[in-house]
Order: structure tokens, then C-alpha cells, then sequence
């Protein structure tokens, strides 16, 4: 088993700011999310990646994926988590639908902004041995199906961050994020992405994802 | 009579819920659904023209903004909490038999999901528009539905599926549902679904958005 880089990531150091998550709310809650976004702050955001050194393919990642993974002279697994420290704020909302629907909101965006540092770091690692290195793709996402998180998660340690799946390929904790990056010297990280997937409803559609 | 029942579509639109509650802005320090449906009984407005007058039809334009994305998602859960709150009021009404339901609906997400919040954003529009919801959580295997509905004998079905994975789940508990019951409406929801699935699976309707099962349920 090649090595797992771990990291813990407090959500205090990368806090986000009222007016971000109102862009995805809507005004007029703004009491309400500054209230939750404190409780987040508390938490530590945990995750880490481990370098195949070879590309790989796996069936479930679908034709278009596979291209741009067969290109590469390594590829790196990631995972990453809120944690139970995400399950203890949303346990507390649960209640109230407002509440909860925000703190889903808040935990999403935060969870979104942690794949982001830990594909800079793979991009870091990849750039360091002069290599470049792809956007990130997640089963579920992009053609690869959902079942390919089995063969993900054997490229990792047992239980990653914590992180365990169901029988329906579900991660638990919730709130957390899995997926791989290709990296090589004919590897290339495509600003938008959205071409090889047919998914016209997908929530991540050109958005910028690095 | 008719201010009153204009008010309280006003707050079920707008998401005020009662006094104490800030929001909208624009109507702080104004009663809200709560009050004005309390008040609207006292002084002789009947439960029915509360409910047919105000109430569905505030859910419906509330609906209609929200399927034309003119609304975000917290704006939709105060218009149902505003609805909850003068829904509280008509209980009494219900119990006696003087106004009903339109029918029962039954929803859950099928075992092995645990996503909830379009399932209950679901389930809150259809009660606004005047059905009693039997709400069975996450993870509902089939023997749950079945048993649901065997207990409500006219009731409509909604199934939720976020997962691939568990599209599987939700194509098992409806072929087993639909053993027993082969003219039972169900209707299934969830961001990787579409209509040929639904189809294939053997459901009636897949419904994108709230207000589609809405108006099938209405229609």
C-alpha cells in the first residue's frame, strides 16, 4: 500500500464570509448563517491522498475519464471530510428546515473548498516532480459511476479519515468528498471540464473546479 | 373577510410566520400567518374559505416561483413554515371532518439514501397544497412502504433516490410495491433521475421539482 498524506484542515483558517453563502441562499437569512458558520469554525475539516505510481483505469470511470487517466504516469486517490463534526451541527438543526437546509448549504460549500486545497496539494506534489496534473473527477460525477468507489477506496488505507462506505456506496460521514487526479507530463488542467459529461442538470456545471 | 384572507396569502407568499419572526424584513413588527388565521376564525371567516381562499392558492404561486427559480430554497421553507403555522390552526376543522385533506401522500427515500432535504422540501409543498403527508425518513426499505401503504388504502406514493446506487433500491421497492398494489400512483424524485427511468421502473410520474408532483397530484 503506497504512502497516505494526511492533513487536518481547521475551517477557522479558511473561513467563509456571510456574503459567500448568501449568493447561494438568497438574502435575508443573513443572522441565521452567521449564526451556523460560527458553530463551523470549530471544525476540523480532515483529508489526504495517496500516489499510484502508474496511471490507472478502472471500468467504472467511463470511457471519457479513462482517456484522460490513461495519459498519466501516476494518479493520485483523495478523500475528505467534515467529519462528525458536520453530523453534531446538522443533528442540532434538524428541526428546523430553514436551519438545516443552510447548514447542508454552509457544509457543502466548505467541503467544496477543502477538495479544492487538497487538489492544490496533489497539484503542489505533481508540480514539484515537474509534472502536471488534471481537475479532479468523482464517482458519481462526469460518467464515472458511483459503484467505482469501491475501487477508489481500495487504492486507499482502510477507512480513510474515518471515512467508511455503505453497501450503496455512500460515504460516511456525509459531507465528505472522494475522487482522483491524473498526473503527468502530458497532463493538463482543463479550466472547464464540463465537455465530457452529459449531465445538463449536474450542479457543478461550468462551474470552475480546479 | 376578504382582507383577511388576502393577508394571510400575502404572509404564506412572502414566508412571514408570525409576530416575533424578522423575516421579511419588510414586514417586521407585522402579524403574521399565525395570528391573522387565529384571528380570521374568531371573527366568524369559515376554516374552508381559509384554507381553499388562502392558503393552497399562497402555495401555489409560492410553487409556480420557485419551479421559475424566482425563488431560492430559504424563501420557499418560509412560506411553508408560514403555511405550517396556519395550518395549525385549521387542526381542530380537520379533526371534526368539517374541512379535508385532499388525500394522503406518503413519501420517503428509499433504503440506502440517506438525503433528505429534497425529499422534505417535497413534502412540505404537498401539504401546503391541502394533502396530509405521512413523512417515513430515509432509508425506507420496501416492507416500510408497503406497510405505509397498506395503511392508507388511497394513498399516493413519492419516492426519493440522490444516489445511482440506490436508483437500484428505488427500481426494487417499486417493482415489490407494485405487486400488491398495481394501481397505486407512485411518484419518484431525485437529481439522477429522469422520466424514462421512471417509466421503466414502472412509476407514473417523475417529477424535477416540487411543484410538477403538485400538479399531478391536484390534477
Amino acid at each position: 500500500m503506497e504512502a497516505f498524506t494526511g492533513y487536518t484542515f481547521p475551517l477557522s483558517e479558511n473561513a467563509l464570509k456571510t456574503e459567500e453563502i448568501v449568493r447561494l441562499t438568497g438574502p435575508g437569512f443573513e443572522d441565521e448563517i452567521f449564526r451556523i458558520n460560527q458553530a463551523f469554525l470549530k471544525v476540523n475539516a480532515l483529508a489526504g491522498y495517496t500516489v499510484i505510481e502508474r496511471a490507472v483505469t478502472t471500468p467504472e470511470m467511463g470511457l471519457k475519464i479513462s482517456k484522460i487517466f490513461e495519459k498519466s504516469e501516476k494518479t493520485a486517490f483523495f478523500v475528505l471530510t467534515l467529519g462528525r463534526g458536520y453530523e453534531k451541527i446538522a443533528e442540532t438543526y434538524r428541526g428546523d428546515s430553514l436551519l438545516y437546509y443552510l447548514t447542508d448549504v454552509i457544509a457543502s460549500e466548505y467541503t467544496e473548498m477543502i477538495a479544492h486545497v487538497i487538489n492544490n496539494k496533489i497539484a503542489e506534489h505533481a508540480s514539484s516532480l515537474g509534472l502536471g496534473s488534471s481537475n479532479r473527477y468523482s464517482p458519481g460525477y462526469c460518467g464515472w459511476k458511483l459503484s467505482g468507489q469501491r475501487t477508489l477506496f481500495s487504492f486507499l488505507p482502510p477507512i480513510p479519515c474515518g471515512i467508511e462506505l455503505t453497501e450503496s456506496c455512500l460515504m460516511k460521514p456525509v459531507k465528505s468528498i472522494s475522487g482522483a487526479v491524473a498526473i503527468g507530463r502530458n497532463i493538463k488542467f482543463q479550466k472547464y471540464d464540463c465537455g465530457i459529461c452529459k449531465d445538463e442538470g449536474c450542479l457543478y456545471r461550468n462551474k470552475f473546479i480546479l | 373577510m376578504d382582507n383577511y384572507i388576502e393577508k394571510i396569502s400575502i404572509c404564506i407568499q412572502r414566508g412571514k410566520v408570525n409576530f416575533d419572526s424578522p423575516y421579511p424584513p419588510d414586514m417586521k413588527g407585522l402579524p403574521g400567518a399565525d395570528e391573522l388565521t387565529g384571528e380570521a376564525l374568531q371573527n366568524g371567516i369559515k376554516a374552508n374559505e381559509i384554507l381553499t381562499g388562502a392558503m393552497i392558492p399562497a402555495m401555489g404561486i409560492v410553487g409556480e416561483q420557485f419551479k421559475d427559480k424566482k425563488l431560492f430554497v430559504p424563501q420557499v421553507l418560509m412560506s411553508a413554515k408560514a403555511m405550517n403555522s396556519a395550518l395549525k390552526h385549521l387542526k381542530p376543522y380537520f379533526s371534526s371532518g368539517e374541512i379535508q385533506r385532499r388525500g394522503t401522500f406518503i413519501i420517503g427515500t428509499v433504503a440506502g439514501d440517506l438525503h433528505d432535504i429534497g425529499k422534505n422540501l417535497v413534502s412540505m409543498m404537498i401539504e401546503g397544497s391541502g394533502w396530509d403527508v405521512i413523512d417515513l425518513g430515509v432509508d425506507v426499505k420496501s416492507e416500510q412502504f408497503l406497510e405505509a401503504v397498506g395503511s392508507n388504502p388511497n394513498a399516493v406514493l413519492g419516492m426519493s433516490a440522490l444516489l445511482t446506487t440506490t436508483m437500484e433500491s428505488m427500481e426494487k421497492s417499486v417493482r415489490q410495491i407494485r405487486e400488491s398494489y398495481p394501481d397505486l400512483k407512485i411518484l419518484v424524485g431525485g437529481a439522477p433521475l429522469n422520466s424514462e427511468f421512471a417509466k421503466r421502473i414502472g412509476a407514473n410520474l417523475y417529477a424535477p421539482n416540487p411543484q410538477v408532483a403538485v400538479e399531478y397530484l391536484n390534477s
